[in-house]
């Protein structure tokens, strides 16, 4: 296979797309249940893990754009191949792909758990998964400018139900956010650990790249959307520990939902309902994106067709699905999602760093000694 | 190729559709609000105020109970007098009797928010004799009863006299280590349903009561105020000179030793610190401009000397009327103003047991600062 890959013209994309992908794939169904996570940790000092996070996350950015600049047009898939041989490159590629299903599985079993308990208690896994499935195989039969199409005007449609939390956030009461500064430092750490895996999906970075039209504008929206996601989600964690005092957030599954539960319209008694059916398009956004790294990876790697791999995929998800539909067995597909997750994205890159700048190097005395 | 096969996904997205299971709203009984008593031989009883669309019936609602160990049990037993499919998405009013308040509440207000499905905005009130009474007084309130309570509650609360009390507000103080929440006492007046004052609660249970004045300046320290109407009674002495006295009118007035006033509360603030940590002191300034509406006897505000006056004796009545409050509710244990939050929130550690404040809290010292200003007093002087 190529290292570099060649990508027509009419594919490619514009950088400031960027900005839409990635936060797209970084806000999705784990904020719903994510002020919880990091609250148990780090109580009210939470937004000081965040930001802990947010630090660390650029920097695994800039490494990624050192590695990928290296290069003239790859991807990890390439990369992987090129520094560590043919096999090994391709199992941590086959690696990669295989996180991103746990990845896209585990959002699509949280989601319907979330339908399960607000909204239709008896609906089955098959039809609903059936449904969501659809969508995920339609959307990415279009290819990437369709799949980063959806991301852009799912995001502008979906960013106004932040809106609906003007009401919560009136009442907010400040004392559940004080004393500052008390929580031990090993403990804010810990807390920086959960919110990894809400940070997640960066990592697409690394697959997208080479489609990217002018590389060198590529670096500002990226920091951008890693931004944006952060000040989304630090606004929304705080805002649960506002409103929620100490034991209720301990007890609430999904604290954000229950925000959006007190909201009352004449129109619409019940809003949490709306909002329930319009995160769809928050997740759908998410198992799409994922759902197109793991065909084009296939395709990289193995020279399978896309269309091969995105139907398979569909189909095992699909029956996967009517198994996985208990609490903690939902609990545990993401736990495992967020524990690979965790050394693929945050730990893997700083590893792969100096390797890439080493051969680079030698390639380049050997290129010297070859002009000589 | 690739349309044929786009045509045909669409096939299953438009069939799955029908796999969501449906509800026809003539075939459901929508529970609008329910009540919760005990029976003599200790058993729950479960009224409830429903929604249906009997082509027989020129009553959209109705009122049906049932009796069971359990909530759940006694609508079972309750769905054997309909012949509609009960659901509680939209029920707006929980009453809960005078008995069962008193003996906790905790597992009913857990299971209606732990269950996803209902909703979080319904009122809660507690019944000053039992839930069953007021459900089946023969006045047309208590026909639709759930719709009744919840509108009225909405209006009272945004008019700011009333402490807002849907479930999760009252959850919500509840569950916040420091504070107790309230409840409306719902009573029959006239066989009417009605506001009969505010229940205190010491978390999940009922102890104590105090009237509907009493609750509008405890909304004063909770919430911000705006255009409130307020009732205020001052002593009548410092006002002799203003009063206009005329003979037309009733003559004993001079015997009377009050002056009723009616004043709209145009913008009422409060802000709480703590003083001393150690003696568990605090300060409270209550801030509130006012406007006069009403006098029960013809009073002339000539100068300003003689708004000062009245400001002054508004100050000192309310501040009066808050030390009795807290002296009221430190007497039951119970605090609902959240003084015990902000205590924990000033803590070094921020960390306070609940019992750790109960022990606290008949001990603390409140200083109450009130400032009154009269803004504006109608057309004539």
């Amino acid at each position: 296979m190529d290292i570099n890959v060649k990508v027509k013209e009419n594919l490619q994309i514009r950088p400031f797309y960027l900005f839409f992908i990635i936060t797209s794939i970084q806000i999705g169904i784990g904020i719903l249940g994510f002020p919880k996570i990091v609250y148990q940790e780090a109580l009210q000092d939470s937004w000081i893990s965040i930001l802990f996070t947010f630090f660390y996350i650029v920097a695994v950015v800039i490494v990624m754009f050192m590695i990928l600049n290296q290069y003239k047009n790859a991807d990890i898939y390439g990369i992987q191949v090129d520094i560590f041989g043919k096999w090994i490159g391709k199992i941590l590629g086959t690696i990669y792909i295989l996180y991103f299903g746990i990845t896209l599985f585990s959002i699509l079993i949280t989601y319907m758990e979330v339908v399960r308990i607000s909204i239709f208690p008896s609906i089955s896994n098959l039809a609903l998964g059936g449904l969501l499935l659809c969508l995920v195989v339609y959307s990415v039969l279009g290819g990437i400018r369709v799949v980063v199409g959806v991301c852009t005007l799912f995001f502008l449609g979906t960013q106004w139900l932040f809106l609906l939390l003007i009401q919560p956030a009136m009442e907010v009461d400040f004392t559940h956010l004080q004393p500052m500064f008390v929580t031990p430092f090993p403990d804010l750490l810990e807390g920086a650990k959960v919110s990894s895996y809400t940070f997640m999906g960066f990592e697409l970075l690394l697959v997208i790249y080479p489609f990217i039209k002018n590389k060198k504008k590529a670096k500002l929206p990226t920091f951008l959307a890693v931004s944006w996601s952060t000040i989304t989600i630090l606004l929304l964690t705080m805002l649960v520990i506002g409103y929620f005092s100490h034991n209720q957030i301990l007890r609430r599954e999904w604290a954000l939902l229950g925000l959006f539960k007190i909201q009352n319209f004449t129109f619409i008694e019940r809003f949490d309902y709306v909002v329930v059916t319009e995160w769809m398009l928050v997740i759908i956004t998410n198992m799409i994106l994922l759902m197109w790294a793991m065909t084009y990876g296939m395709k990289r790697l193995y020279n399978i067709s896309q269309k091969t791999t995105l139907y398979l995929i569909s189909i095992i998800l699909l029956i996967a699905c009517i198994f996985v539909d208990e609490h903690f067995q939902i609990q545990k597909v993401i736990d495992t999602s967020s524990q690979i997750g965790l050394w693929i994205v945050y730990v893997y890159p700083f590893f792969l760093l100096p390797i890439v700048l080493f051969k680079k190097r030698k390639q380049r005395k050997k290129e010297k000694k070859h002009a000589k | 190729m690739q349309s044929k096969f786009i045509r045909l996904l669409l096939v299953p997205l438009i069939l799955l559709s029908g796999c969501v299971p449906n509800q026809v709203i003539e075939e459901l009984a929508v529970i609008s609000a329910r009540g919760i008593d005990f029976t003599d031989d200790g058993k729950l009883e479960k009224t409830m105020n429903i929604i249906r669309f009997d082509p027989q019936s020129d009553e959209i609602y109705t009122t049906i109970s049932g009796v069971s160990d359990t909530l759940k049990g006694a609508r079972k037993n309750a769905s054997f007098t309909t012949a509609y499919e009960l659901v509680e998405g939209q029920m707006n009013l929980e009453i809960f009797g005078k008995e069962v308040a008193q003996k906790g509440i905790a597992s009913y207000i857990n299971t209606s928010v732990r269950d996803a499905l209902a909703s979080e905005t319904m009122k809660v009130m507690v019944s000053a004799t039992t839930a069953k009474a007021i459900f089946n007084s023969d006045s047309p309130e208590s026909q639709s009863l759930g719709n009744y309570f919840d509108v009225l509650i909405d209006k009272q609360v945004s008019e700011g006299s009333l402490v807002p009390s849907s479930i999760h507000d009252f959850t919500r103080s509840t569950e916040t280590i420091g504070q107790d929440g309230v409840m409306p006492l719902a009573g029959l007046e006239n066989n009417t349903p009605t506001i009969m004052g505010l229940a205190l609660f010491d978390k999940y249970q009922y102890v104590s009561d105090i009237s509907l004045e009493q609750g509008l300046l405890l909304n004063l320290i909770l919430n911000n105020l705006r255009e409130t109407p307020m009732e205020i009674h001052l002593p009548r002495s410092p006002f002799e000179k203003y009063i206009i006295k005329d003979n037309t009118l009733n003559k004993d007035d001079d015997e009377k030793d009050e002056l009723s006033i009616q004043v709209i509360v145009i913008d009422g603030k409060s802000k709480t610190d703590v003083t001393d940590m150690k003696e568990t002191s605090f300060k409270t300034n209550v801030k509130m401009e006012i406007e006069l509406i009403e006098t029960s006897e013809l009073l002339r505000i000539k100068d300003k000397k003689a708004a000062s006056i009245l400001e002054k004796e508004v100050e000192k009545k309310i501040k009066k009327q808050y030390e009795n409050l807290l002296k009221q509710v430190q007497e039951v244990n119970v605090d609902p103003f959240g003084y015990g939050k902000l205590y924990r929130a000033n803590k070094k550690d921020g960390k306070m047991k609940e019992e750790e404040w109960r022990k606290k809290f008949p001990e603390i010292k409140v200083n109450f600062n009130v400032n009154v200003r009269l803004s504006n007093y109608g057309s004539v002087q």
